[in-house]
């Protein structure tokens, strides 16, 4: 999340970049399954020796950052949130490319053929349903410095919906006026996955019985050329053991009768969590504390597609 | 001893007050939302022209004939990491 705003904002390796076809993705599937993109990276991800740990267990998580090639050749290693340090190894493994013949750089298939081989998450983004960004901040209070970074963390995880369930959050007849509920399934998958307490990193979704409450309530307030607007408005309450979130939700949504799709689906959530789990930083933040999201639909940008965190639960 | 607990509850009242949530409500709304939302810095890292996974960046560093440049961390870097 740091790496995000320092190392990949720093304006000289933006410019290093363009030598580079940059790419990101989740360090944990590549180091565990067997598919190809994944036995690429474990055919080189340790020859600059293990990152984030001695030894060569394979449990050690491999995050950080990598230059290749095509061909799965090994140029450079790091993991830091120094831009400087991280710029060196970009031109290190840039001048060691340079120096490579193209028949050991280049690989002799073309890497397209290997696609259907690959099965992840994102393979089933819902491109005819609602793909919701999860922005999640603390709110402003007391007691925290403005050069601590935790005090501006913000992270943000996506919601899918697929199309049948997208159409599920509508009556069968919207009239000014008309009043409902949000499918109760929908609206518990999206508390207990998505209002999570990942501000400063990581955490673990809510299983389902530690929802004690969560609602959505939908109501049309205009209807115009086409359009049906709906306010939302909601409660959601999670608690499992000494962790919880207790918070209000309002927003606005917009249906367009004749596409077939929301123009516009906002939701603002504020309320107070509490408690930590192991590697959401919160080890020294467990009282009740203000926090917010805001759900918006998400771009159709390349780095606005990636599966929910915790895509396996969804069971499509 | 009473007046010992009265001094340190008040001395605490302004502190869980500011923790408090702020109320949501239509007037607070834009400037809560607006809190959430990310700023213009936070984004820079966007100007970069990235592949959403390490096999997309093999793709077409391979048509480019580039180097890959793989950032990978524990939950993907561009969701929640």
């Amino acid at each position: 999340m740091i790496a995000r705003q320092s190392v990949w904002s720093d304006e000289t390796n933006i410019k290093l970049l363009k030598d580079f076809i940059p790419c990101a993705d989740e360090v944990w599937r590549l180091q565990n399954v067997d598919e190809p993109d994944c036995e690429m990276f474990r055919g080189f991800c340790d020859e600059g020796g293990v990152l984030n740990g001695e030894g060569m267990e394979s449990t050690v998580t491999r995050q950080g950052t990598y230059c290749c090639t095509p061909s799965g050749k090994f140029l450079g290693s790091i993991n830091s949130r120094d831009p400087k340090r991280v710029a060196k190894m970009l031109r290190d493994s840039l001048k060691k490319w340079k120096e490579m013949s193209k028949e050991d750089r280049l690989l002799d298939y073309d890497p397209k053929d290997k696609l259907k081989e690959i099965k992840r998450g994102e393979t089933q983004y819902p491109k005819d349903g609602l793909v919701l960004k999860v922005n999640s901040r603390d709110m402003p209070r007391e007691g925290l410095k403005d050069s601590d970074w935790r005090t501006h963390a913000w992270n943000f995880d996506f919601a899918w919906f697929n199309k049948d369930e997208m159409l599920s959050m509508l009556p069968k007849q919207l009239k000014k006026d008309a009043e409902w509920e949000l499918p109760d399934g929908l609206v518990k998958r999206l508390c207990r996955l998505h209002l999570l307490d990942n501000v400063r990193g990581q955490t673990n979704s809510y299983p389902l019985d530690a929802v004690k409450k969560a609602v959505i309530n939908a109501k049309v307030t205009k209807i115009k050329k086409g359009v049906v607007t709906i306010e939302l408005t909601g409660e959601v309450k999670l608690e499992q053991g000494q962790r919880g979130l207790e918070a209000k939700m309002l927003g606005e949504a917009a249906w367009n009768s004749k596409d077939k799709k929301f123009d516009k689906f906002e939701l603002v959530v504020v309320g107070e969590r509490w408690g930590r789990t192991q590697f959401n930083a919160r080890q020294d933040d467990t009282e009740r504390a203000p926090i917010g999201y805001c759900l918006q639909i998400a771009s159709d940008h390349a780095t606005d597609k990636i599966a929910p965190a915790s895509f396996w639960e969804y069971g499509w | 001893m009473i007046k010992r607990v009265l001094i340190a509850a008040l001395l605490l009242v302004p502190l869980a007050s500011s923790f408090r949530a702020e109320e949501l409500n239509e007037k607070s709304y834009d400037r809560i939302r607006d809190y959430l939302l990310p700023k213009g810095d936070e984004e820079t890292w966007k100007k970069i022209d990235w592949r959403a996974t390490f096999w997309d960046g093999v793709i077409d560093a391979q048509k480019e004939d580039k180097p890959v440049m793989l950032f990978a961390m524990n939950g993907h870097p561009f969701g929640c990491t």
